[in-house]
């Protein structure tokens, strides 16, 4: 089932003098398996659209829809037992390394599974494995999640939520605060879990990961969605920015587009293929 | 001239672990420095000893000549500033103007004079129409602009910026790139030391220190430290994108010298 926003609006501090409308008016839909990047500037009300999918943040306006629940301000609508989407949306927040809280890494990440009625020496298990999965060794494990780096906690608390496997996996910039290799593993990651059936939605300045890993992007612009495209679409075939970022990948496209080279852009997502395709229309030429 | 030396510098949180092993390095007045490395490298350890927030191990650290002891801190701090990683560390005031003016009354800036450089920098980062506002209802990057300001406005000789825009946009960034690069024109003796997982942004810098498991690696200009770009990569590191471009054209026989710039790439693609 696709994720609907329904005609959403959010304010913050709703009917106080400091009222800050962060969404307005927002219809879109998410799609069942895809792995969505969400992508804008500064303040356009990225973390406010995510946080709308657990009903962490419940719309002024219109309704979030996800699978059976529905997330809205109006009792009547709203689903009575929003806990239960919560085992199914997992979200890395913005700042995830303020929510870590248990006493050493392991606990933190075990608490999530036990939560949710799994033995004790299950969720070490599985916050064992999931730990491994974001990098964490295994000398980390009795610290506590405080004496990390902000790395190492950013790691930590994705590991927290891979631990509840949800079906529907919201980070956002997941990988802000990693190093170079460990943003290609979390992403590689995410990609994996994407195929196994995963709904991954990420939100992220790095347009280079959205060429590379995306299969659908969702522009956001002073608290509306502007463009719903696939990433080729917006940064390949388009010359109409939404003032983002261009890709790096895309630059090389269109510069040696102007020299009269046109790679295919369906087979290039990364470096390596883009130099593969470059070599290839060499040789043929 | 230094204006910071570390000799032998060393750190332990636990008293078992060196978090810092030992790291000897001098930062010269004026410079722009990066510093790069894994998680866990000790990047954070080193910018807290810097600002005299852990304590260096015994005759290893000295800024501006200043040895950092308690009667020296003041001093120091008043020069050596830094934006932490995580900007909610870095908020004291309840609103987005006190916690700016909060660092000024500590370095006892007259009150007449705080209005006006509170909108200085707050217009420098674009952040003048957020003043009333509390730091913690700001979204990511807007709390990054003003931790920024913050430590901008208190004219330190030395800014430390701990992954200080890692939420901002493209474009935010290079807004404040071209804001401190301004700044260093005004002031040739502003010294920057940017810890960044950013290649592409660290190798812009003048000089380049990477950090590995609590040592220093290797250090040198963008140039030196992509002359040894295998050596990044064992240690969990990238390179600048065209320079991974024209490696992997290498690899497939098409020559490409010159990285230097998308042009010159492009151009010698089509040759
Ligand atoms: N708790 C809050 N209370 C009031 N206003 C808020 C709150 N959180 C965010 N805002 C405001 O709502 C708007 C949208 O913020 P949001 O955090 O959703 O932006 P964002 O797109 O995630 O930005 P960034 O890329 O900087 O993280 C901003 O103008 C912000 O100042
Ligand atoms: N308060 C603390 N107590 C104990 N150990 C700590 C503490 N803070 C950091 N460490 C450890 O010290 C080492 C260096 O951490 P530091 O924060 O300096 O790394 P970093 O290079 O800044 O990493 P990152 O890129 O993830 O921010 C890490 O192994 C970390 O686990
Ligand atoms: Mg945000
Ligand atoms: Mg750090």
């Amino acid at each position: 089932m696709p994720i609907n926003f329904k005609d959403v609006s959010f304010t913050y501090s709703y009917k106080t003098p400091f009222e800050n409308v962060a969404l307005n008016d927002i219809n879109a839909t998410i799609l069942d398996k895809s792995f969505t990047c969400i992508v804008g500037k500064t303040g356009c009300g990225k973390s406010t659209l995510i946080q709308q999918l657990n009903g962490l943040l419940l719309p002024t306006k219109g309704e979030v829809i996800v699978d059976e629940f529905v997330v809205s301000s109006n009792r009547k609508r709203r689903t009575k037992k929003l806990a239960n989407l919560r085992k199914k949306v997992g979200i890395v927040f913005q700042f995830s390394e303020n929510q870590l809280f248990e006493e050493t890494v392991l606990d933190d990440v075990a608490f999530g599974p036990t939560n949710f009625k799994v033995s004790k020496e299950e969720a070490r298990k599985i916050a064992k494995e999931c730990l491994l999965k974001v990098g964490i060794k295994e000398e980390y494990f009795e610290k506590s999640p405080f004496e990390l780096s902000g790395g190492e906690k950013r790691r930590v608390a994705i590991a927290g939520i891979l631990a509840l496997s949800p079906s529907i996996m919201v980070l956002d910039e997941p990988t802000a605060g990693l190093d170079p290799e460990g943003t290609k593993e979390m992403m590689e990651l995410l990609k994996k879990m994407n195929e196994s059936g995963t709904t991954v939605i990420v939100v992220t300045h790095d347009m280079n990961l959205v060429l590379t890993y995306a299969t659908n992007v969702i522009v956001m612009s002073d608290s509306r969605i502007v463009k719903e495209a696939t990433p080729d679409e917006l940064f390949l075939d388009n010359d109409e920015k939404y003032s983002l970022e261009t890709p790096y990948i895309a630059k090389v496209v269109q510069e040696l587009d102007k020299k009269g080279i046109k790679l295919d852009t369906k087979v290039i997502k990364d470096v390596k293929s883009l130099a593969s395709e470059i070599a290839r229309k060499r040789k043929n030429k | 001239m230094n204006v910071i030396e570390a000799n032998n510098l060393k750190f332990s949180y636990d008293g078992k672990n060196d978090a810092i092993k030992g790291v000897s390095f001098s930062i010269c007045s004026g410079k722009y420095y990066s510093i790069i490395g894994h998680n866990g490298s000790g990047k954070s350890t080193l910018a807290k000893l810097l600002i005299g927030l852990l304590k260096p191990s015994k005759d290893s650290l000295k800024a501006f000549g200043l040895e950092y002891n308690s009667k020296n801190i003041k001093e120091i701090r008043r020069k050596v500033g830094i934006v932490f990683q995580n900007p909610d560390n870095q908020f004291i005031g309840s609103t987005v103007k006190d916690d700016i003016a909060f660092g000024l009354e500590n370095r006892c800036v007259p009150q007449k004079d705080m209005d006006k450089i509170i909108e200085e920098y707050s217009k420098k980062v674009d952040m003048f129409d957020y003043l009333d506002k509390q730091p913690e209802k700001l979204s990511g990057g807007q709390k990054q602009r003003v931790a920024i300001a913050g430590v901008l406005a208190m004219h330190p000789e030395v800014i430390i910026f701990d992954e200080a825009t890692a939420m901002l946009d493209p474009k935010g960034k290079r807004e404040i790139s071209e804001l401190i690069k301004k700044m260093r024109i005004d002031n040739p003796n502003l010294t920057l030391i940017s810890i960044t997982h950013d290649v592409e942004e660290a190798f812009n810098s003048d000089e380049i220190i990477v950090m590995n498991e609590g040592e220093i690696y290797m250090s040198g200009s963008p140039k030196e430290i992509l002359s040894k770009s295998d050596e990044l990569e064992k240690i969990h590191l990238g390179v600048p994108f065209l320079y991974s471009l024209a490696n992997e054209l290498n690899k497939l026989g098409i020559k490409v010298d010159d990285y230097s710039s998308l042009e010159s790439l492009v151009n010698s693609i089509c040759q």
